[in-house]
């Protein structure tokens, strides 16, 4: 099974509009959703929640007010600013925590507890294009790798299972830990980049961290009309780097036009020249693999 | 006051918002503004008010400190091993060997804190920088992470740290709803959010206002790149009384100009009345409410 992580540096490029494009194109493979900060590919697979697990994430803690000797010790240790002082008393910034445990292993009267809360939910699902690992993060919750991780692993195992060709990973924007996770151990990474100074800007930071993990790339340029000019600094750029664009998609309203009707660009307007494009995209980018 | 821009989808035109606001305000004159990008991970806001500040920046790098091991004092009891959350230390009793895998360590301190034998000490890594430009008129601080830094918040805090009390203090957030995010509006007294009138914008804009509600925050609406087909977004307003402070339509002059890095607010005039209307609009929301607080 081949894995393929569609990601992008900058956000609203356009990467979940492709991967659901690219679930029409095949019947054999298995879709997990890493964007686990905006999980949106759901909307357009309308999945059918088969088995739904808890996901607990990092374990924070909470100080005990009546057990607290109000030492200050755990303020003293915390690295992350994560413990507040307010009229001598200490104070859990949970949002700050890192999770790291020392303030809690530390206590010397014992005050400070672990709390068991739920981080957030993931699904194994049915959908039209086949099985999805997908998930809901509570609100304020830690963007965590162990997630996409989890995601991945599940999405992988259900993959060897049922013998998909393909494991499909819409990621995350951005450069940080869940696109660290998404992309580790793919066979190859999808950019996707819109023809903009920020566009070309994020493009470049997301070409170096694939290089950092030694992950083939490629690239397509979305809405590339909008500024023909900036779409040639991409291609040149990709070029310097040897990084091939697969494609150069159009702006067209038909993908919103879709999004609104819960369809991949394939099955809304399978003949119009996105359509055309993505589907010779996916044939090339199934050829490298 | 801080006034945090913030999107539950990404690519909405957080940036967009938090810059043509920032330059309205400052090519009005009337207040003293600043801009802070804790969008660390693509920090973009410089590609549009870079123009505005040719002044060499102060730069902070923002080290964080990871440890080094000792494997002669070390005893290779285990201790930091079971201190470590990250599993980031390897140790092999067997053949002596311990260390540190960089990407997993969050420099948290457990390791040296747990020894008991003197073996570890720590060795500083920068996790990102934060470059502070200052003019006359204005001051922008920008937080940019290192590729392969495995966690941002701490950058995020220490960009806001560089703000200036006296300043109207617009913070460009990174998108979503999770920790980042909520650190970057945290300290926030109005929260600007960016929408767009798309069935995955409703969707995320939902998880925005869950999470603003959830830490009491004020906050309004935009709604970005509007082509007046979608009213889902408006109704969705509507039925939950939430302001919207401004509705920008698509145009592919604006498209154009945002491709190319440009300042819609220099290029049209109108627009940038709208941007100082929308100050003013926050500005009259917050201090309403501050009034019953």
């Amino acid at each position: 099974m081949k894995q393929i992580a569609i990601i992008s540096g900058k956000g609203g490029t356009g990467k979940t509009s492709i991967t659901s494009a690219f679930a029409s194109l095949t019947n054999n493979a298995v879709f997990a959703d890493c964007d686990v900060a905006a999980a949106d590919l759901h909307l357009i697979f309308k999945p059918e929640i088969k088995e739904t697990f808890d996901f607990q994430g990092a374990t924070k803690v909470s100080i005990e007010q009546e057990d607290c000797i109000r030492c200050g010790l755990c303020f003293n240790l915390c690295r992350f600013d994560a413990i507040d002082r307010i009229r001598n008393q200490y104070y859990v910034r949970e949002f700050s925590c890192e999770a790291c445990d020392l303030c809690r292993k530390a206590c010397p009267v014992s005050a400070i507890n672990k709390i068991d809360k739920k981080a957030g939910d993931y699904f194994i699902s049915d959908s039209r294009f086949g099985p999805m690992v997908h998930s809901q993060l509570e609100i304020g919750e830690e963007l965590s790798g162990k997630l996409v991780a989890l995601i991945r692993d599940n999405a992988q195992e259900i993959g060897k299972a049922e013998n998909k060709d393909f494991l499909i990973i819409d990621g995350p924007p951005g450069i940080g830990y869940t696109a660290i996770a998404t992309i580790t151990g793919v066979d190859i990474a999808l950019l996707i980049s819109e023809p903009t100074q920020s566009g070309l800007h994020d493009l470049k930071r997301s070409i170096q961290l694939l290089d950092k993990y030694d992950i083939p790339a490629v690239v397509i340029v979305n809405k590339w009309d909008l500024n023909p000019e900036m779409t040639k600094m991409i291609e040149e750029y990709c070029k310097t780097e040897d990084i091939k664009i697969l494609s150069k998609i159009p702006y067209s309203r038909k993908f919103t036009h879709a999004m609104i009707e819960q369809k991949t660009i394939i099955e809304f307007a399978p003949d119009c020249e996105s359509s055309v494009l993505l589907k010779k995209a996916w044939k090339e980018l199934v050829s490298m693999i | 006051m801080k006034i945090a821009i913030a999107s539950g989808k990404g690519g909405t035109g957080k940036t967009t918002i938090a810059t043509n606001l920032f330059e309205a305000l400052r090519m009005q004159g009337q207040v003293s503004v600043e801009l802070i990008d804790t969008d660390v991970e693509e920090p973009n806001a410089h590609i549009f008010i870079g123009g505005g500040f040719e002044v060499e920046p102060e730069k902070h790098q923002l080290e964080v400190r990871i440890p080094v091991f000792d494997s002669d004092k070390c005893t290779f009891c285990g201790r930091c091993v079971y201190y470590c959350e990250y599993d980031a230390i390897l140790m092999v009793k067997e053949n002596s060997y311990i260390d540190v895998t960089e990407d997993l360590c969050k420099s948290c301190g457990a390791c040296i804190y747990s020894c008991n034998d003197g073996a570890i000490t720590e060795k500083k890594k920068s996790l990102g920088e934060i470059s502070v430009f200052q003019t006359e008129q204005a001051r922008f601080v920008e937080g940019r992470l290192n590729i392969g830094s495995p966690f941002s918040t701490p950058l995020i805090q220490a960009a806001k740290a560089h703000k200036d009390t006296n300043s109207i203090s617009i913070i460009d957030s990174a998108p979503g709803t999770s920790n980042t995010t909520v650190e970057s509006i945290y300290d926030a007294d109005f929260v600007v959010v960016v929408s767009e009138p798309t069935p995955f914008g409703l969707y995320d804009l939902k998880l925005m206002i869950a999470t603003l509600d959830h830490l009491r925050k004020d906050y309004a609406v935009v709604i970005n790149r509007f082509h007046g087909e979608y009213h889902k977004v408006h109704e969705y307003l509507k039925e939950k009384d939430i302001t919207l402070l401004m509705e920008i339509p698509f145009k592919k002059d604006y498209a154009k100009w945002y491709s190319q890095g440009k300042l819609l607010v220099r290029e049209d005039d109108e627009l940038r009345k709208e941007f100082v209307q929308l100050f003013d609009k926050v500005k009259d929301i917050y201090l309403q409410k501050s009034m019953y607080r």
